[in-house]
């Protein structure tokens, strides 16, 4: 049991140079792993498809045209004018669901990056070195947990609305709210990733094959980044898959409480939220929207979970 | 894992000694109406300042008199209208004004105690002493008034400090009656004040003169009005009425399509094509005393453009107001033409209409134009885009957007941030965005005064300026003009008609001409009834002012 | 094990500390709790003035959360603004037990939540249990027949209404299940409200009314417990321990149910005892949709018109049940995975 745990570690995580061969047959059956997943595989294809709506669909629309209300044509059922129709100010809903899904995607997959980071650091740090350290990190991770995430996510919205600038990134106009609210997302995220990886590391410590590690002299940060790290992967994939669906949701969230990002940047979740009061009439104004979050989201994580089973020879009989 | 189970098996037992709580209440044989409300009151009082809660009483709680549909006044406790012809209106030697109030005899509180005039001086009490309450409206009466005689059990006399002629529209002069004294006056002298007491929030008990009487109040959930045995007017049809609180707006329709409730009030204008769509529901409205506006800033620290009168004009010459109105809030919509309410504008009332030529002359005459080809105007280096705040509603988003791109067009460059009505309307040591003077452009609505052209002094006088010496002051856009605050002053004590309209004129055109108000659209009432199960022509006189909508609640009918 | 416990509880109070003076900082940047009534031509400047006063909301703000920690009834304020101070405070602190009084309501915190918390425990736990059992459920089948037809179906449906933002389940839910079957003549459910204002409140009633907003909550956070478990499981059955008990000859049932579902339960369990204390504070959407007067719509109105001291306390209810949920799960964990140990 020392021994196979001891040598699994080690070529999951590929290094570079090295063990350039190896490593390459490791991707290789990963790959062939994922591809065999069939729903990781209609994952990809879907997410494919509305990364696909998202991109081509600039061609046909600019963003200045997205954003542009007509008010004498609100709530225009889908024409050929207006294939998806038109919102509550007459905006056109097929323009906004490709402009608004680019900054749905930023933010989940941004805010995630930041959870992510902050969550594993944490839980490894805490789990790993023990004593003061571990005492301090999880009070703070406590504390933070102690206060709901709603009111953490309402307090940072209400301080940072007071300088709400339209930026220009890369020639778009965008509002500062998109950054906003990856730091408040990401921000508010990571504490519960990092009580998991602290205790699987908890476990893990005491296992034969980082004891013997330990023994024979290896540095703390290599036993953590070939030998801890690679143990917790399983579970911050699972985490960063759902977290991204996540984020995406909350973005939707944060707009239908009044806090979302701000015009003129469009994304699902702006979209989505006036349509609520009008879910028998105006249907395509939270259809569209709410059929491509469902899409995105479900598409992202049947690919995480396809990601897991194939890096995680494990998981596969 | 024992305790585990040991929790979950306390939450178990939670969840059934919770639902035990939740008696069993049949009711057979009744007319029962339900109406959908979306906000609940804090306290079932006269002393309450929100308007739902204020409309709730109207089922419980009569003024002394009141308006009609068509604001012509009728009496209810008394047994005529004080006027200067019927010789209750006088003057005393002061020159002030006396009004004499008659009440009806044998009119009784919910609980059978007689209606005397110690109940209305115990209201006086309450109105001139700030330390009996602090969650109360006001308005200026401990400033207007200067005694109460009780003359007998059911005649009194209110003595002005002043010649007053809005004896009768004023905000209390009707409302003087509502407030038992056998009862609130205990627990005045026990406590001190009116504000410990759970009198007005335990949901029991609370007396008052009115149709109905409160039956049970479970908060959040509903409140249920019976029939008063004592009330002497009118007999209603509808033997209970059930307040049932819905939150969510699209809830309140849903519940309106699936008959779980029969009224509904204060829907939102977009929300109006959501009910027409429900078969057998009728809709109507009437015109609110509320209109939205664009707020600017005319002084430090605001935007220095705004400084300057003609780009304040120029915002509103660039804007289509009536075309705004009509998409957003519905086809007809009347755009205000100043704060005072629609009866009190003049002939020939000045508006500006939407230009954009003269907007753009207006700017360029200021000085601000485009020099660095940026799309937007600017002038010494300041570019001139404005900080444009509104509460997070979404008709005010909706505003926003549109309006974004009108000054867009004439090359004025907006930020439109929605917030949270707490942050925009802080006082100015929280640094509210409003009376800190902390924006550019502001929208949101505030309520004109529906009878009277008495101006608001917390809101448009130089006195109002919010500070940190002033710090409740609500003129964040620090427009000052002493001579309209005179105007107003004197508006305030003139009884003479033609006189009086010649000073409320004068003030509207120094209103009109200060241009940091730009009215959008004068707010409705819209409500909506289950044609089905009721008479809808019996419904359709609801009141007009702030909270009188249910004024008429006596006389609804089931249908046939 | 009374030591370890007695410590971990001292150790909670510097942090139930920090929660609050968080807390209480942050609040002060949300807005001004007076902010509704400044717009209200009835209520005069000056009654909004003294109004403040005597709230102590014009004291400094570490003086106020002194207050708010050991009361007022020594501090004297000017409440007549004639430039002397005249009358002393009421409050007497959380520390001798005055939880406070409501801004909004004008009545004590306790009463406020009181009235609230019963009614979120209600569907909070009905919806905890939902979920845990079927969670944990269908993860575990999803995990022993690993790429079945059937795990890939659970797997899809889960999926699905994960995606799902909350308020679009719920008000969709309505719609199909109130509005449309009404319409269609099937037998349908009521859109909101805990029990039927017309009469009926029977325990019976009760319960139909708990269905929909059961569903919206349990349909969201089943499929993370049903992902988390079949993660779990599926590493615990492939690792070599199981291997290795399966060569030794034990049952199949033995070997998933007793060594699989121990091992695999260390994380779950933590996610577990993370979701237990937010019963307490509520779901927002849910409560404020399906109009159920709970602890999230309480909430969320606090903030809407800003009412501090219940959302201190609000806070802290939930801060000290985190607490004491987290001694729970580390204790559970030390029970489950002796090599886990605690000094």
């Amino acid at each position: 049991m020392a021994q196979t745990t001891l040598s699994t570690p080690t070529t999951r995580v590929p290094t570079l140079g090295t063990e350039k061969r190896r490593s390459d047959s490791i991707w290789r059956l990963a790959i062939r792993r994922f591809f065999k997943h069939r729903m990781a595989v209609f994952g990809l294809l879907l997410l494919v498809s509305v990364v696909l709506f998202i991109t081509v669909g600039t061609l046909f629309y600019s963003e200045a045209y997205a954003n542009q209300t007509a008010i004498l044509k609100k709530n225009n059922p889908p024409s050929a004018e207006h294939p998806l129709g038109t919102d509550q100010v007459g905006r056109d809903i097929l323009a906004r669901a490709i402009y608004g899904g680019q900054i749905s995607l930023l933010i989940g997959i941004s805010s995630v990056v930041i959870s992510i980071a902050v969550g594993s650091i944490i839980g490894l740090v805490a789990g790993f070195f023990g004593g003061w350290i571990d005492a301090l990190l999880m009070r703070l991770v406590e504390a933070l947990l102690a206060i709901p995430t709603l009111i953490l996510l309402l307090v940072l919205s209400s301080v940072l609305t007071r300088n709400t600038a339209t930026l220009n990134i890369l020639g778009r106009e965008l509002s500062s709210t998109v950054i906003m609210i990856v730091f408040i997302i990401g921000l508010t995220t990571w504490m519960p990733l990092s009580r998991i990886v602290r205790s699987l590391v908890l476990t893990l410590k005491e296992q034969e094959f980082i004891l013997a590690a330990r023994a024979i002299g290896v540095k703390d940060r290599r036993i953590i980044s070939q030998h801890v790290l690679p143990n917790c992967l399983a579970p911050i994939i699972v985490s960063a898959t759902l977290g991204i669906g996540t984020a995406i949701i909350t973005e939707a969230y944060l707009s239908f409480l009044g806090f979302g990002v701000l015009p003129p940047t469009a994304t699902w979740g702006n979209i989505l939220s006036p349509a609520k009061d009008m879910i028998g009439t105006v249907w395509w104004m939270w259809m569209v929207p709410g059929a491509l979050i469902v899409a995105t989201v479900l598409a992202i994580n049947f690919i995480g979970d396809g990601l897991r089973d194939a890096f995680d020879p494990r998981s596969t009989k | 894992m024992r305790k585990c189970f040991r929790f979950l098996s306390l939450g178990l037992i939670a969840v059934l000694l919770g639902t035990l709580a939740i008696g069993a209440v049949g009711a057979q044989d009744e007319t029962v109406l339900v109406l959908g409300v979306d906000q609940e009151p804090e306290r079932l009082s006269p002393l309450n300042s929100l308007v739902q809660g204020g409309a709730l009483e109207q089922f419980y709680a009569r003024n002394v008199w009141d308006w009609d549909t068509e604001r012509n006044i009728y009496p209810i406790m008394v047994e005529e209208i004080p006027t200067i012809e019927n010789g209750m209106v006088t003057e005393n030697e002061a020159g002030n004004t006396v009004v004499t109030y008659k009440l009806r005899e044998g009119m009784r509180w919910s609980d059978g105690e007689p209606i005397t005039s110690a109940d209305c001086e115990f209201g006086h009490l309450v109105y001139t002493d700030s330390s009996t309450s602090a969650n109360i409206g006001r308005a200026d009466y401990a400033g207007a008034v200067e005694s109460f005689e009780v003359i007998d059990d059911l005649t009194f006399n209110v003595v002005y400090a002043q010649p007053y002629p809005d004896y009768a529209s004023n905000e209390f002069s009707n409302a003087r009656c509502r407030y038992p004294n056998h009862i609130l006056r205990p627990i005045l002298e026990a406590d001190g004040s009116l504000d410990q007491t759970s009198y007005f929030t335990a949901g029991e008990g609370v007396v008052g003169y009115g149709p109905y009487r409160l039956a049970e109040w479970d908060k959040g959930q509903s409140i249920t009005f019976e029939k008063n045995e004592f009330w002497d007017g009118q007999e209603p049809a509808i033997d209970r009425i059930i307040i049932r609180y819905i939150f969510e707006t699209a809830q309140m329709r849903n519940a309106m399509e699936t008959s779980e409730i029969d009224l509904t009030y204060l829907i939102a204008d977009p929300q109006l094509p959501e009910y027409e769509a429900i078969p057998g529901v009728a809709v109507w409205n009437v015109p609110a005393v509320l209109a939205d506006a664009v707020w600017v800033n005319t002084a430090e620290p605001g935007h220095p453009a705004l400084h300057d009168v003609r780009v304040r004009e120029a915002i509103a010459y660039a804007l289509d107001r009536p075309a705004m109105a009509d998409g957003i809030i519905g086809a007809g919509t009347l755009v205000p033409l100043s704060w005072y309410p629609p009866s009190l504008w003049y002939d020939g009332h000045p508006y500006r209409e939407y230009d954009v030529e003269k907007a753009n002359a207006l700017l360029d005459e200021a000085g601000w134009v485009d020099s660095n080809g940026s799309g937007t105007r600017d002038k010494d280096g300041v570019e001139l885009v404005l900080r444009f705040y509104t509460t997070t509603r979404q008709d005010r988003m909706d505003y926003q957007l549109l309006i974004q791109e009108y000054l867009s067009a004439v090359g004025i460059g907006t930020q439109p941030i929605p917030t949270s009505a707490t942050i925009l309307f802080g006082n100015f040591s929280a640094r509210g965005f409003f009376a800190a003077h902390d924006f550019d452009l502001a929208l949101f609505a505030n309520s004109a005064k529906a009878l009277s052209p008495v101006g608001d002094p917390d809101t448009y006088w130089c006195t109002a300026i919010g500070s940190a010496e002033n710090p409740d002051g609500f003129n964040g856009m620090s427009w000052c003009n002493p001579e309209y605050d005179e105007l107003d002053a004197q508006i305030s004590r003139t009884i003479d008609p033609e006189e009086r309209a010649e000073l409320v004129q004068r003030a509207q055109e120094l209103f009109y001409e200060g241009a940091f108000w730009h009215g959008l659209h004068v707010r409705r009432n819209n409500f909506a009834v289950n044609g089905d199960r009721w008479d809808v022509a019996s419904f359709e006189d609801m009141g007009t002012l702030t909270n009188n909508f249910f004024q008429k609640a006596e006389f609804w009918q089931p249908a046939m | 094990m009374t030591q370890y416990i007695m410590r971990r509880l001292l150790q909670a109070i510097p942090l139930l500390l920090i929660v609050t003076v968080l807390i209480y900082g942050l609040l002060k940047a949300v807005g001004d709790p007076l902010a509704h009534l400044a717009n209200d031509p009835l209520v005069r400047a000056e009654d909004r003035a003294i109004l403040r006063r005597s709230l102590g909301l014009d004291d400094p703000v570490a003086l106020q959360f002194l207050h708010w920690l050991i009361g007022d009834d020594w501090h004297q304020r000017d409440l007549d603004f004639d430039g002397e101070p005249d009358t002393y405070g009421e409050r007497r602190g959380v520390l001798r037990g005055d939880f406070g009084e409501s801004f909004r309501f004008g009545r004590p915190v306790t009463q406020v939540i009181g009235a609230v918390l019963p009614n979120t425990l209600i569907l909070g736990v009905t919806a905890y249990i939902v979920t845990v059992v079927l969670g944990l459920g269908i993860g575990i089948f999803a995990a022993l027949r690993q790429y079945s037809f059937l795990d890939n179906l659970i797997t899809t449906i889960s999926f699905i209404l994960f995606s799902m933002p909350i308020f679009l389940v719920a008000l969709l839910s309505v719609f199909f299940f109130s509005v449309k079957f009404q319409e269609w003549g099937l037998p349908s459910l009521p859109t909101g409200g805990m029990y039927d204002v017309r009469g009926d409140r029977s325990l019976d009633e009760l319960l139909v009314r708990l269905i929909l907003p059961v569903f919206s909550l349990a349909a969201i956070s089943i499929a993370r417990y049903t992902r988390f478990v079949r993660a779990s499981m599926l590493e615990v059955i492939n690792s070599d321990y199981i291997r290795t008990a399966r060569a030794k000859g034990l049952s199949e049932r033995r070997i998933n149910y007793v060594h699989g579902l121990k091992n695999a339960s260390l994380p779950v369990i933590t996610l577990m005892g993370l979701d237990i204390p937010f019963i307490l504070s509520g779901a927002v959407v849910t409560e404020t949709i399906f109009g159920w007067p709970g602890m999230g719509k309480l909430f969320i109105d606090s903030l809407t018109i800003l009412d501090p001291p219940v959302l201190i306390i609000f806070v802290l209810i939930t801060a000290v049940a985190v607490v004491l949920m987290q001694l729970l799960t580390d204790l559970v964990y030390a029970w489950l995975d002796p090599r886990i140990h605690y000094n």
